[in-house]
């Protein structure tokens, strides 16, 4: 293959602007490297994708021009895709984005969460197992003295997400809707009242946050009239830890988190979990 | 006979190796009449919950409609009095069979009665069956069952008369566990809540009642007991151990607020929501501006001067808004205002300046020969705007020939109507010099003027 000299060279060279054709170029040799930990087997099963697909579509050439352009497009597509915090389908990324690039999607995904992590710092990350949904979560760990600096996007909605979560951990694991609305009317805040920031908080709370997956909220069995509870959704378990919002409940009462021992304990069992099996973790596996 | 005999020992080996017994504690349910389809498990799962001492009670079918034998976590069965048929059970049909998960007992006494009960007149024939039934219960109560079975030479009568009690024995029975059901359900916030004995009572109640179940329907409505009662006392099992964790929530309330620094809220106001907005908002923004300190959100990613297709979210906003209003407001209802027909606008000019002539030339037929003064023709006293408005259809008037304005001696302009008959005067009409006029009218000018002239009312009605 031709290719590889090529590969050798730009491989030191740029992350991701091998611009690099070779003799065979002009006929649109797909060449795509994939970043510092450029490897070898990524180019040739994407160069071997190439050839399955010159015999299955039409434009089976692909330059790297075009090849470059997909990927900013893919990257645009998820970060404006994430404004309204929603998971993204991995159907929807490929009805409105690769199209006819179907082939070497998973190349494509690869670059764009690498751009993602390297330029914006963010991670895609897979929401479930094998659901197909992503979300980006923030890859750097938020510092107190940037709080200043953090733009005022949108209502404030993070506190009152907060506060939940944290209810909902205090109060080991699950609470129902009615003790969440007695907290929350102390606040000001009535699931059937307007409030000024957040709009219609039971809406918010039961429907917006469900659909974000930070909230689950499930029927509680053999009551009449029906009676929900809350639950911590996949998201949450993602962007933040029980540690992280204990020692949020923590600071708010000015006290420290190990006088929960209870809920110190179950957030240590938390932290060692996430800490052991981190490579089979929800990286993104396409 | 041998052949009837065969015949019910076969059927009752046919279905007795499908079916086993009831699981729990030593309840056996005997199953006559049953067809593979309809007979479904008796499920209880007592997890989680104080050992409940049932006693053994066998459950007898009399009665197996196919629809009536449900599962027991389905609502309470609907029975109504006339479903209660007497058992007309032929003797074929009649397959008494004893089920049961170890054991294996002969079952050559139960084929005896039923070579007995064919000599036996027709009438006796349903209490021939009881009688079976509680020679059964005879014969396996060599296992740790209950003394209040019938005797062993049960007495025709006596079972006679025990059918026809039995049914509103039942009736009662079910309306007991209903109105048990009933109860446990509506209290049962305080039940979970509160460190009271109500649950234990209530399971002591289902106890005796118990003791009277001997048909499936009770059973069920008495296993459907069972299930609500185990998750109250699964929940009150998790209130046992959130207290011991101590989390106080209106402590975190007021912690809350002092945290972000509103220490004052609670000597002077009673909740967040009767301070100002700007306070309130400052609340929010600061717990808000904390907790992202704690989760790792990705930014939102927007383009600094917007992006282009705007539209889809201006109509979210539209909808947001509808919703948001048709919530419960603190404010009052805006004064609605009236769609105005901005595309009518032609239509409304002409119509007003035919208005207007008309009242004109209503006017002149009045007072014939009086010119009447522009101003006072004109002005609005109370309408600054109703007065320019005025002024604008006089002059379409004016244009169109319909009246003429001079000055007259004292050089105050006056409306005059001019003769329509004059056609000829038409083509010179145009000959005239065409004067053009600009008035011009401040607001002082207005006001000047409804002082000086006393225009108390304006001559140009107005029709709304």
């Amino acid at each position: 293959m031709l290719q590889k000299p090529r590969n050798g060279a730009c491989a030191s060279a740029q992350a991701h602007s091998s611009r690099d054709l070779g003799p065979v170029g002009d006929t649109g040799v797909l060449n795509v490297s994939s970043g510092p930990s450029s490897s070898k087997d990524t180019l040739n099963s994407s160069s071997q994708g190439s050839h399955s697909s010159q015999t299955a579509t039409y434009p089976g050439l692909r330059t790297q021009k075009q090849l470059e352009l997909k990927v900013a497009e893919l990257v645009q597509f998820l970060l404006i895709k994430d404004q309204k915090k929603m998971p993204i389908k991995r159907t929807g990324i490929l009805k409105h984005v690769i199209r006819d690039y179907k082939d070497i999607f998973p190349d494509l995904l690869k670059l764009a969460v690498e751009r993602l992590e390297y330029v914006f710092g963010y991670k895609l990350v897979e929401l479930e197992p094998k659901r197909n949904t992503y979300i980006l979560v923030n890859a750097l760990e938020p510092l107190e003295e940037d709080a200043s600096v953090r733009g005022d996007q949108g209502t404030p909605t993070t506190g009152l997400l907060m506060i939940i979560l944290g209810l909902i951990f205090m109060n080991g694991n699950g609470i129902a809707e009615s003790e969440v609305w007695d907290f929350l009317q102390r606040l000001g805040v009535y699931p059937t009242r307007k409030h000024f920031i957040f709009g219609d908080p039971k809406k918010l709370i039961t429907e917006d946050f469900v659909r974000q997956r930070y909230l689950e909220y499930q029927r509680i069995p053999h009551t009449d009239p029906a009676e929900y509870q809350f639950q911590w959704g996949p998201r949450t378990n993602l962007e933040t830890s029980k540690m992280k919002v204990l020692k949020f409940v923590a600071k708010v009462h000015n006290q420290d988190p190990t006088d929960w021992p209870a809920q110190y304990c179950e957030a240590l069992v938390d932290e060692e979990n996430r800490a052991s099996p981190e490579l089979s973790g929800p990286i993104l596996s396409s | 006979m041998a052949d009837e005999n065969n015949s019910l020992k076969e059927e009752e080996e046919k279905v007795k190796p499908e079916y086993g017994a009831v699981a729990c504690e030593g309840v056996e349910v005997k199953l006559d009449e049953m067809k593979p389809d309809e007979m479904k498990p008796v499920e209880v799962k007592p997890d989680e919950m104080k050992p409940v001492e049932m006693k053994p009670v066998e459950v007898k079918l009399d009665e197996m409609k196919p629809d009536e034998m449900k599962p027991v976590e389905v609502k309470p069965v609907e029975v109504k009095p006339d479903e209660m048929k007497p058992v007309e059970v032929k003797l074929d049909e009649v397959k008494p069979v004893e089920v049961k998960l170890d054991e294996v007992k002969p079952v050559e006494v139960k084929a005896d009665k039923v070579k007995a009960d064919e000599e036996k007149p027709a009438e006796e024939k349903r209490a021939e069956e009881d009688e079976e039934w509680m020679k059964m219960e005879v014969e396996m109560g060599a296992d740790s069952y209950s003394e209040d079975v019938s005797s062993e030479e049960p007495e025709l009568d006596l079972s006679l008369l025990e059918l026809t009690v039995d049914r509103e024995k039942c009736r009662h029975i079910r309306r007991q566990y209903r109105q048990l059901i009933y109860t446990v359900q509506q209290h049962r916030e305080d039940i979970v809540n509160t460190a009271s004995d109500t649950l234990t009572e209530a399971l002591e109640e289902a106890n005796v009642l118990f003791d009277g179940v001997s048909r499936t329907r009770e059973a069920a409505l008495d296993a459907q007991f069972l299930v609500l009662a185990s998750d109250l006392g699964k929940e009150k099992a998790k209130q046992l151990n959130s207290d011991m964790n101590s989390f106080n929530y209106v402590a975190f309330c007021d912690l809350l607020f002092s945290f972000v620094g509103l220490n004052w809220i609670e000597d002077e106001f009673e909740e967040l929501s009767d301070c100002g907005d700007s306070v309130a908002l400052s609340f929010w923004e600061a717990v808000h501006k904390e907790s992202m300190c704690w989760i790792k959100q990705a930014e939102t990613f927007h383009f600094i001067f917007g992006s282009f297709k705007a539209e889809p979210s201006t109509r979210k906003r539209r909808l947001e808004y509808k919703r948001a209003h048709k919530m419960e407001e603190n404010g009052d209802m805006p004064t609605k205002l009236r769609k105005l027909d901005v595309h009518a606008n032609q239509e409304t000019t002409e119509k007003e300046v035919e208005r207007i002539l008309g009242l004109l030339q209503t006017y002149f037929q009045k007072y014939p020969d009086t010119p009447v003064s522009y101003f006072e023709f004109v002005i609005d006293p109370h309408s600054f705007s109703r007065t320019v408005e005025n002024i604008f259809y006089v002059s379409f008037i004016i244009r169109d020939g319909f009246a003429r304005i001079r000055l007259d001696q004292d050089r105050l302009p006056v409306l005059e109507p001019t003769n329509i008959n004059k056609v000829d005067e038409d083509t010179d009409a145009s000959s005239y010099s065409r004067k053009q006029g600009v008035i011009s009218l401040s607001l002082q000018d207005w006001k000047n003027i409804v002082s000086t002239f006393e225009i108390s009312e304006a001559m140009i009605k107005n029709t709304y």
